[in-house]
């Protein structure tokens, strides 16, 4: 693959980039909140 | 790696922010990797030294027995300050600067892939270094027993019962969590979406990967880390019994919590030197990367391992014996992966054309320095000896020259290396020897009496101590001394190199290799308005 960005091409890897961001954000916040309804055995 | 540039029709112009602000607006305001990345290194170094002039006050109460310059209660503060500094204010922002500065530019991407975020990441961190030292300033004003006198760990239930500094130190820890979780999330896209056509995954430069693995588990870690401080603060202020024993609560399991938290927090400090090094050491030894695969995996292996042997911070606490021989030997493990990365970086130099400039020497001795490291924290990972070891200053002298040879001194090493790049000037080479040399010489003589001082018995996190420790606490905190004043070397070597100097090459170094080469020294504001393709 040698082609180069162009506009179009950086602003849909930016989209994608904003999307990836907010699962990782979910998944974070998912790992946060789990841990409060941890009980001890 | 090679490297072809190509324009990029109508991009040259047109990216937003080309008529940036000037002045305090602009720093404000800037969404530019590279003026975020300047931010986070000045504020990095400026609480470098907030913290080292914290531990100097440590270290002159430690000059002799007894209680000569302050409370007990300010030593605990002084300390546990002290690291939280270290680690949240200084280090981990150093190398998220080197990431804001270094991966568009080695990865050909035109900026990081979330400019606003990276803004928000960095501007996050100077309220939370209020928060973290506020509470001295109000205890002079009668409000409050100052700062955090728990160490950094907030070990429960003395965290539990503790005063304002605690709940100011949890407030902090979870702004700077989240200035980390931002950070992590920008350098992962970044690094998946914007490299330049033709650079695969195993095109990657390694820093790149270093800084890859570390966004990764500061994703799966800062978390339980603000769970277990949020649980605290719930504990401390709102009838909730997680870690109080009396109310059917577990102190151990604050421990449990915090380490998984803790230890991979050792990677994350390192990891992003490690993808350093190999550069640097090809650069001066003018050979190729040795073993890159091997290294991208060994990062990976460690990555994975640290996640999984966080006990091993407290076998003391009586746990039982499968769990015991558990951490052991996992702990153990990771020295394999860490063992490839050595063979690599000697395997670079091996026969290499090498020359010492400043970067290279501070590259070898944390070579050394960070092997001692390596080899103390095996003593540490064997349950039998950690009886002995634990809570002594074995353990300071240990982590030390892991955080400080290994971090400090890592981050030393990309300061030297990609400095004229950045400011288009040489540093001032003699200086930064007198720099290398006096750090290196006092760093041994303030920890190598640490490592004695432990294994006779003396604990840590104490101000005074029976008079036979004397003569290796006095050795100990004169080197601290010298240590700490030659950092104003650095200091002044850097501002001197902002300044002015003889002007850099775009090269900079004549073995170096990689895209961010290609680029003028300074850079453009706009980073690759020519797209690089990489073959």
């Amino acid at each position: 693959m040698n082609a180069n960005f162009t506009e179009a091409e950086l602003a849909q890897r930016r989209t994608a980039s904003r999307r990836m961001a907010w699962l990782i954000g979910a998944v974070v916040l998912a790992i946060y909140i789990i841990g409060f309804f941890f009980k001890r055995g | 790696m090679s490297v072809a540039t190509t324009t990029v029709p109508g991009h040259a112009g047109e990216h937003h922010g080309e008529h940036h602000p000037a002045g305090i607006l602009r720093w404000l305001t800037t969404t530019n990797h590279k003026d975020i990345g300047t931010m986070y290194l000045t504020f990095a170094l400026t609480m470098f030294f907030v913290g080292g002039a914290m531990i100097l006050a440590v270290r002159a109460e430690l000059w002799q027995p007894g209680l000569q310059l302050m409370k007990p209660e300010f030593f605990n503060q002084l300390i546990g300050i002290h690291a939280l500094v270290m680690i949240f204010a200084a280090l981990m922002p150093a190398a998220t600067g080197f990431a804001n500065w270094q991966i568009p530019l080695m990865i050909g991407a035109p900026d990081m892939a979330l400019p606003r975020v990276n803004n928000w990441g960095f501007w996050l961190l100077p309220p939370a270094a209020i928060l973290l030292t506020l509470p001295f300033t109000l205890a002079l004003f009668g409000i409050g027993d100052g700062a955090l006198a728990t160490g950094w760990t907030f070990y429960a239930p003395l965290s539990v019962q503790g005063g304002l500094g605690v709940d100011f130190a949890i407030f902090a820890v979870h702004i700077l969590g989240v200035s980390s979780i931002l950070g992590s999330i920008n350098i992962i896209v970044t690094i998946f979406n914007m490299r330049a056509p033709g650079m695969t995954m195993m095109k990657l430069p390694l820093f790149a990967w270093g800084w890859l693995i570390t966004a990764f588990l500061l994703i799966a870690t800062i978390p339980v880390l603000a769970g277990a401080v949020t649980m605290l603060l719930t504990d401390r202020h709102f009838g909730t019994h997680f870690f109080d024993a009396a109310g059917g609560g577990d102190p151990i399991l604050f421990q449990h919590l915090f380490w998984f938290f803790g230890h991979p927090e050792v990677y994350i400090l390192l990891l992003p030197v490690w993808g350093l090094m190999p550069h640097v050491l090809a650069t001066f030894s003018r050979k190729p990367i040795y073993g890159y695969k091997a290294q991208v995996y060994g990062f990976i292996g460690i990555g994975v391992l640290s996640v999984i042997v966080w006990a091993h911070h407290f076998f003391t606490v009586g746990m039982p014996v499968p769990a015991l021989i558990y951490f052991m030997f996992s702990t153990m493990a990771i020295s394999l992966p860490l063992a490839v990365l050595f063979f690599c970086w000697i395997a670079t130099m091996w026969k290499g054309a090498m020359s010492f400039e400043t970067p290279m020497l501070f590259a070898t001795g944390f070579i050394v320095l960070f092997g001692i490291a390596g080899l103390t924290g095996l003593v540490l990972a064997d349950v039998a000896a950690d009886a002995q070891y634990h809570h002594s200053y074995f353990v300071v002298a240990h982590f030390h020259y892991a955080l400080f040879a290994g971090g400090i001194m890592g981050v030393m090493t990309g300061v030297y290396y990609w400095l004229p790049k950045w400011t288009g000037h040489m540093y001032d080479e003699k200086l930064g020897k007198w720099h290398f040399w006096l750090t290196v010489v006092s760093f041994n003589l303030t920890f190598i009496p640490q490592f004695f001082l432990g294994l006779a018995g003396m604990p840590r996190r104490i101000p005074d101590y029976a008079l036979q420790f004397t003569e290796f606490n006095m050795i100990s905190t004169v080197a601290a001394f010298i240590l700490g004043l030659s950092q104003l070397l650095f200091a002044y070597n850097i501002w001197k190199c902002v300044k002015g100097g003889p002007k850099a090459s775009d090269k900079v170094w004549e073995g170096a290799e990689g895209l961010e080469w290609q680029l003028p020294s300074p850079p453009p504001y706009h980073s690759w308005e020519t797209q690089p393709v990489v073959k």
